[in-house]
């Protein structure tokens, strides 16, 4: 799995983003690079859970705002800043469902619904890939988060932990049992 | 029971389409407009808090401290005039100080009517002595004429000299027992007699001060201090004192330390 560049970032590059940070604090007009850096990541994780558009920018908006706002809030613990903006952006999607103001989404390509087809050792059909949408609609929340992060999204678990704030064990074991569980629920309905 | 809308295959935004959407000054103006008014603020409210608290006390302070302010405020001025017309001579400073004194102070004093005889005309012409308070009372365009004339006798006043000081019981300053203090009166000379004076002491409801007219300390004074029943500073300021001739005089102010035994 490849790892993703902007996450996993050198010494040199967390610290030269932690004097941005340090700057934005005093005038948050030096946000500006962090801005930049990190719009389309958090974009992107905002549009896959939603379905509008437009509303998926007005909430990547509202994260970077909530964020310049809370920033004499944050601490560095030796992770990425994305990961906390990422903890802003899922409080904010949350928000944005429960005002309903959009519906959870989950997107999916062809390529992503026959690789779990395989995963499963079941033949790549039309039947079975309606199934497998099936089964996904009906997974829980949390079991969700973690399919759509790990084999979605592609993050490693050192990257799902810290954005879901457990250990990096704690996100590999939740995933794998994620993925039991739609392997189950896919099993179940095929017989 | 579902819980997701599930898309398939939903058309992907490129980086550089969504970079167009960036916008970091509208977040920026958003943020700005979005921080609460300074009135809402923590400090805001701290500083008005603890100004207003300040204001009370201070209030408060002033209140009980300005009877006792009054009173040193008298004392200095008399010791400065007396200072004042020993050392310097200068009696005009002297008209100037008591003539601002004298508008407040002056107590009433019985009007004279005098019936004179015009020696050019023989009639009869009745006039009005115009330095009593009491017309001061009844006419304020009586009273310019009553300052004026007020000033014009007290030119050269009559320096009270130490010698002639105010006492109690023969006591002018200090310790004085409890037993003369209630039962004495303001003597000032033979020819003085005191025709008003303050008094300002601790009761058991705080500082009082209180005018007297006459030179007796009156009987409330004495029971409010012998309820109290502690040793305290008296003092007794504004001490005005008339000769033989009508003429007023400001006194020394005097400070008796009351001894009970």
């Amino acid at each position: 799995m490849s790892v993703n560049p902007l996450y996993h970032q050198t010494n040199s590059r967390m610290m030269e983003e932690l004097d941005w940070i340090q700057r934005a604090k005093a005038d948050p007009a030096h946000f500006a690079p962090l801005y930049k850096k990190y719009h389309e990541q958090i974009f992107r994780y905002v549009y896959q859970r939603m379905d509008d558009e437009e509303m998926a920018f007005d909430v990547t908006s509202q994260v970077f705002m909530k964020a310049i706002k809370n920033l004499h809030k944050y601490e560095f613990r030796g992770v990425p800043f994305v990961s906390w903006l990422y903890r802003i952006a899922k409080s904010e999607l949350y928000q944005a469902f429960r005002d309903n103001k959009a519906d959870r989404m989950v997107n999916i390509d062809t390529v992503q619904v026959t690789g779990f087809i395989e995963e499963f050792e079941h033949d790549e059909n039309e039947e079975n890939r309606e199934r497998l949408l099936l089964c996904l609609s009906k997974m829980k929340e949390e079991d969700m988060q973690l399919l759509e992060l790990r084999f979605f999204e592609k993050r490693s678990f050192k990257e799902i932990g810290e954005i879901l704030e457990i250990t990096e064990n704690n996100a590999k074991v939740k995933s794998f049992r994620a993925l039991e569980k739609l392997k189950k629920l896919f099993i179940n309905k095929n017989e | 029971m579902k819980h997701f809308k599930v898309n398939l295959d939903r058309k992907k935004l490129t980086s550089e389409y969504i970079e167009s959407k960036q916008n970091f000054d509208s977040v920026l103006t958003k943020v700005n407009m979005s921080k609460p008014g300074f009135w809402k603020s923590a400090w805001f409210y701290g500083t008005i808090g603890l100004s207003g608290v300040a204001a009370i006390i201070g209030y408060n302070f002033s209140q009980s401290e300005n009877n006792l302010n009054e009173a040193i405020i008298t004392q200095k001025n008399s010791i400065q005039h007396a200072v004042t017309s020993t050392e310097t001579g200068n009696e005009v400073l002297i008209a100037q100080h008591v003539k601002t004194e004298e508008v407040y102070v002056v107590p009433p004093v019985e009007k004279k009517d005098k019936q004179t005889t015009d020696k050019k005309t023989g009639s009869p012409v009745k006039t009005v002595a115009a330095d009593t308070p009491s017309d001061v009372r009844n006419n304020a365009s009586e009273r310019v004429v009553l300052k004026e004339k007020v000033v014009e006798k007290m030119d050269a006043p009559k320096v009270v000299s130490r010698s002639s000081m105010p006492s109690i019981s023969g006591v002018y300053s200090g310790d004085i027992q409890w037993e003369n203090f209630k039962q004495g009166e303001i003597f000032v000379a033979e020819d003085l007699s005191v025709k008003q004076f303050s008094i300002q002491y601790t009761s058991r409801l705080g500082d009082r001060t209180i005018s007297v007219e006459g030179s007796k300390i009156p009987q409330d004074v004495v029971s409010d201090l012998e309820k109290l029943g502690l040793n305290q500073t008296v003092f007794i300021t504004n001490v005005i004192a008339k000769n033989d001739n009508g003429d007023l005089m400001r006194c020394y102010s005097m400070d008796l330390n009351l001894k009970f035994k």
